[in-house]
Formats: structure tokens, sequence, C-alpha cells
């Protein structure tokens, strides 16, 4: 290509002019006072239940931090995205979130769009925190988890159910990756508790007709059901069916693992009586609980959503961003990743909730049964439970 | 052995409703309604009407086909109608119509499950170690009332004749005085009215929320696709396949058991062009 000398001249500008643009933009320079942190959930698409709520808690947390000084003597900006409960427009945001010169990522989508946008924040080395329950394992250097993991509540949980009187458990689950996981689990957890499994089956999503499958487990003489059926139908298609054929009258328990708040609302009093294990129940009767709430209400009025261990976790990841970048003194990604692992956030709905040196949290784990009006009500706290290890615990926190 | 026996003549039952309005549609105008699956959580959300209006929840089985039948007219006077003999075309149309009403429904009522007060409730009855709920009972006596009113129709009824008579051959039919358009008109909207009150029966079985149509209507397809026009074979194509869900659900996996419904018909198709109905006739 050749090139007369003003278009040399021209090129050149052009070339200065987007380096310095981009200089100024990148992450952690120059912008000592306040911090944006990124936010991404389904705010469209079959999760948006769940990434609605979840940017409720994350903006009140937002508010509160800035009310209470925001952070580096300046305010804490949310940049909010949506990514439509979809991996690839999930790559897509978070790659416009880094564009714009984000200082962090807080994050509450499906697994699926963690292990697909992930790379990204790795590639440009700023700290995602994840707002979601999930099966554990994933450690990467930048990756955060603010959720609960299912081996810090799997153990306790059968050891709740154990003392419902059986040891005889079936399990049933849906027919996906994090529902087999968490089926291993219980079954790898189930010899040391003197819990003898006695069948398991997989139905794929939708699955319409639960009577051969009900059948089943009435034939295996299972005393204790667990289940880890995912989604609105088919938990409500299970339990409606369950209740008309009368399979509680042959069970002393059910412990469900992913029935969560909003399902049960549609279930209604087929699954009274059932049980569930999570950080949070939005029906949690305690003091820093009821706070929350208010607080939520006064925010958004009638247009509240209903919050649950699937979308809390935001309202935590936020608060504790915050708090690594007050105690790191900088937007610095190596020194706030080395602060997320000692903060702690002792104001959080359920409790305290504490980072760990493997970047997952540990934090109280309730049981709550289903009412008959299709809500839980809190009836044990297992304490706090700490996350059985799942990563190095000595990172490298800056980048090699 | 009586239980898997049960558990048969429910699912038979119920793929019997769900399927018949599509077998309608299909043999009397060659139109495969790809939007039935629409029309069945239409009548499902009949049942969120009544539950949200604090109504006897009977109604929902009335309001359902009432529902299902005038939207149906509806759709065969706006959009079927200009499609006649372009069945590919048919089959974009009504799929994209059942987006169109499955995206109002979840921009009205929400995206999220429902819940519904149940026409059937209640425990089960113990019968030699049975477990024989209301609700099974209920769903048996409707496909069998519903078949049998069915049959009376086509059989005896001036309307029956006239859809069998178009079924048979529309050509002569036309030009004997018969109005097809008409026939046509009045079916994909009696077609409709049975899809929705499918959906109505099924509520306490099943999850109600804007997407509850798309597993049930793979199964109506296959149930039809094995049968061919023939209420007779209707029945018999459900209970074989039925029997083929439940038993290899519980004797094998519940994936085994959606994969036969589906693998069936078609190998059945192989040796029987026009589906059961040909062994039907061949006596």
């Amino acid at each position: 290509m050749r090139l007369n000398s003003r278009g040399r001249t021209f090129l050149a500008t052009l070339a200065l002019a987007s380096a310095a643009a981009m200089w100024s933009t990148g992450p952690g320079t120059a912008q000592q006072n306040g911090a944006t942190l990124g936010f991404v959930a389904e705010l469209s698409g079959p999760a948006s239940l769940f990434g609605e709520a979840a940017l409720q808690a994350a903006e009140l947390a937002v508010q509160e931090i800035n009310a209470a000084g925001g952070v580096l003597g300046g305010d804490l900006k949310l940049a909010v995205a949506d990514d439509a409960t979809d991996p690839n427009i999930a790559r897509q945001v978070w790659e416009k979130l880094v564009n714009d010169g984000v200082n962090g990522i807080v994050f509450r989508e499906t697994s699926a769009a963690r292990v697909a946008a992930l790379p990204i924040a790795e590639a440009a080395d700023i700290p995602a925190i994840y707002a979601n329950d999930y099966e554990g394992g994933d450690c990467r250097r930048v990756l955060y988890t603010a959720g609960e993991i299912e081996p810090q509540k799997i153990a306790p949980y059968l050891e709740f159910l154990k003392k419902k009187g059986g040891t005889k458990f079936f399990i049933l689950a849906t027919d996906y990756n994090w529902a087999r996981i968490t089926a291993d689990m219980v079954r790898n957890a189930a010899p040391d508790l003197g819990i003898e499994i006695v069948g398991e089956e997989y139905t794929p999503f939708n699955t319409t007709d639960y009577g051969p499958i009900i059948t089943k487990i009435r034939n295996s003489g299972a005393d204790i059901l667990f289940s880890g059926l995912v989604g609105g139908p088919d938990n409500v298609a299970f339990f409606k069916q369950a209740r008309s054929a009368g399979l509680s009258q042959s069970l002393k328990a059910v412990g469900n693992i992913a029935l969560d708040d909003t399902t049960l609302a549609a279930v209604g009093d087929a699954a009274a009586g059932t049980y569930m294990a999570a950080s949070y129940f939005m029906t949690d009767t305690s003091e820093s609980n009821q706070a929350f709430l208010e607080a939520l209400k006064s925010k958004y009025g009638d247009n509240m959503k209903a919050q649950g261990y699937l979308s809390e976790p935001a309202y935590d990841a936020v608060h504790l961003y915050a708090l690594a970048v007050n105690k790191a003194g900088t937007t610095d990604t190596s020194a706030v990743l080395k602060a997320l692992s000692e903060v702690e956030f002792t104001k959080s709905p359920k409790g305290t909730i504490r980072m760990t040196a493997d970047r997952h949290a540990a934090m109280p784990i309730f049981i709550a049964e289903a009412q008959s009006d299709g809500t839980y009500a809190v009836v044990e706290s297992l304490g706090m439970q700490e996350a059985p290890q799942q990563c190095d615990p000595q990172p490298a926190f800056d980048k090699n | 052995m009586l239980e898997h026996a049960l558990n048969i003549v429910t699912t038979a039952s119920i793929f019997f409703m769900v399927s018949s309005g599509l077998l309608f549609i299909l043999s009397v105008m060659g139109v495969v309604n790809l939007a039935h699956g629409a029309f069945l959580t239409i009548g499902g959300y009949a049942g969120v009407v009544t539950s949200q209006l604090g109504l006897n929840p009977w109604l929902s089985l009335v309001l359902a086909p009432l529902a299902g039948f005038v939207i149906g007219l509806a759709t065969e006077r706006l959009l079927v109608r200009r499609l006649y003999h372009r069945p590919l075309d048919t089959i974009l149309a009504t799929w994209g119509l059942s987006i169109v009403l499955v995206q109002l429904l979840s921009s009205h009522f929400g995206r999220s499950a429902h819940f519904v007060d149940e026409i059937v409730a209640g425990g089960p009855y113990e019968v030699w170690g049975l477990y024989i709920s209301p609700y099974r009972i209920f769903v048996f006596a409707a496909a069998v009332g519903l078949g049998t009113l069915l049959y009376m129709l086509l059989r005896f009824s001036n309307a029956g004749i006239i859809a069998r008579a178009v079924v048979i051959n529309p050509e002569l039919a036309q030009v004997m005085g018969i109005n097809t358009a008409r026939v046509n008109l009045i079916t994909f909207g009696f077609g409709s009215a049975l899809a929705a009150l499918a959906g109505a029966v099924i509520v306490p079985m099943s999850s109600v929320d804007p997407n509850m149509g798309t597993p049930w209507v793979i199964a109506a397809f296959m149930v039809v696709l094995a049968s061919g026009f023939s209420l007779p074979a209707l029945a018999i194509s459900s209970l074989g396949l039925g029997a083929a869900q439940v038993l290899a659900t519980y004797y094998v996996a519940p994936v085994v058991g959606s994969v036969l419904v589906i693998a069936i018909p078609i190998i059945l198709l192989r040796f029987l062009p026009n589906g059961i109905v040909d062994l039907l006739k061949t006596r």
C-alpha cells in the first residue's frame, strides 16, 4: 500500500489517539477516587426471575456503600449488563464491560455462561465475583465465589434428613451436569453417615409423566427421597403427581436441593412438609434479613422482586468487593485479589459471610420446611459451614 | 404388574386427550398445526384465570375449550386459510403463531409457573395395594367420555358425516355441494378447542407456565403419526406408546421411555404407511 505523507501522518495520529484512548480507559489507571463495578445477570430469558432480583440486591448494596462513604474516597458505580441467559451474549457483554474499563465484575449467571465468559476477565486481569450457588471446583485465580457451593451443605443436610427417621435414601435428579455432580456428592458422602442409597433415577428436563418413577420410588422401600429436580416445570409436575399418588405416605421425609422459593410458590401445597437446605431464605425472620427486606421494599416499593439463595448473593458480593477495595486501598488487581481472600461481611441478611483463602466463602446454612401456602419456614440453622477446600489456598495473586 | 397397568392407562388417557385435536385438524385439513402446544397452554391458563378470579375450578373445563374455539376460528380465518395447499408454509406459520402466543402469555402472566386451584384434588384410595387417586379416575373417565362423544359425532351426526366425506375425498365433497371452506373453519376451531380442553385437564399433574405445551406437542404428534385418521386407531396408538413409555421408564431409564415414543412411530410407518388405521382396515 502506498500512502502520501499526509496519509501517513493521518494514520500515525490515529494510532496515537487510539493508544491514548486505550491507556486512559484501561483498568486501574488514574482512577483513585471511587471504582466502577461491572454487574452481569440474566435480565431477560428463562432465568430473568433470578437476574432481576439479583440486580435489585446489588443496587441496594451500592446505595448502602456510597451512603457510608463509598470506596477509595469516591462513589462505587455499577455498570449493569444483561446476558439474556445466553453464554454467547455473556461473552459479548463481558467484553464490552472490560472495554469500558470496569475495575471488577460481579455476576449472577449460569455455569455455562461463567465458563464462557471468565477467560475475558482473566485476559483483562480483573477480579470476578460469582454471586450464585454452584457445585464448586472452579479455581481460576481471578474468580471468587460469594454464593454457597453444594459440598459445604450436602453432608450436614444428609445428617439432618437421617434424623427424620430413615437411612434408606432414593436419589431423584434432573439429568444434567449440576444435578449429576450433586448426586455423586450424596452417594460419596452416604457410607460414612450410615446411609444406604436404595435407588437412583435421572429424568430429562420437562418430563411430563412421573407415574412410573413414583412407582419405582415406592417399590424401592426408601424412607427418604433426596430430590435434585431442577426448574419449575419438573418440580411442579413431580410434586403434583407424587401427592396425587400418595407418595408421602410411604416416605418419612423429602429433601430438596434445588427447589428455590420462587418455584415452591408455583408448586403450592403439593410440596408441603418437604425440606430444603440453603444459605438464604426470604422468609428468614432474623433481624438482619428483616432489615434487608425493609430496605429493598423502601427502594423498590411494589416492584420489589422476591429474593432467594440464587439472587441474594449479589448483595454480599458487591459489599465484599467494596470491603476488599477499601482494604487494599487501590483497585489494582493483585492487591484486591489478595484482600478479597481476607474480608468478612458481617451485615449479610444471612448473618456473616467470610471469604476464604481458596476463593470460596464460609457462611451459615439453614434448613427450611415448605409450608402449605407455598413458602419456606426456616426450622433449623446448621450454623456456619466452611466450604471444603476447593482450590490451591495460596494462589499467586500476581499475574505471572 | 397391576400398578404398571394403572400407570399405562393414565398415560394413555392423557396421550389420547392431548392428541385428538391434532388428529382432527391433520386428517380433515391436511394441516400440521404446530400451534397445538400453544392452544394447549391457553387451556392451562384458563385454569389460572379461574383461580385468579376465585371461580369454581371446574369452570376451566368450559372456559378452556371456549377460548380455544374462538382463537382457533380467528387463526383459521386470518392465517391458515391463506396457506391452503402450501403445507410447509402452514407449518412455519403455525410455528410462528405459537411463538407469538407463548410470548403474549409470558408478557401478560409472567414467565414463571403459576399456582392453580385443582379440579380434582385429594389423596389416593388404596385398593389391593394399589394407590388409585381421584385424578386418575377423572382422567380415565374424561378420555373415555371424550372418545365416545367424538365417535358418536363422527358416526351419527351430519357434521361428522361431512367431515368424513372431506377426509376421504375433498374434491368430490366440494363437487357434492359441501362448503369445504366452512368445514375447515369449524374443524380448526374444534381441534383447537380439544387442545385447550386437554390443557385444562392436565393442569393437576403439570406445571402451568408459558411453555407447558411444548413437551406434550411432541408426544401428541407421535401418537397421531402412529395412528392415522381413526378414533379406535388413536386409542390403540395412545395405549401402545403409553405402555412403551411407562415400562421403559420403569425398567430401563426415563430417557429411553421418551426416545421410544419417538422411535416406535417412525419404525411403524415403515411398515404401515398410513399408521395403525391400516391394520383396522384390512379386516
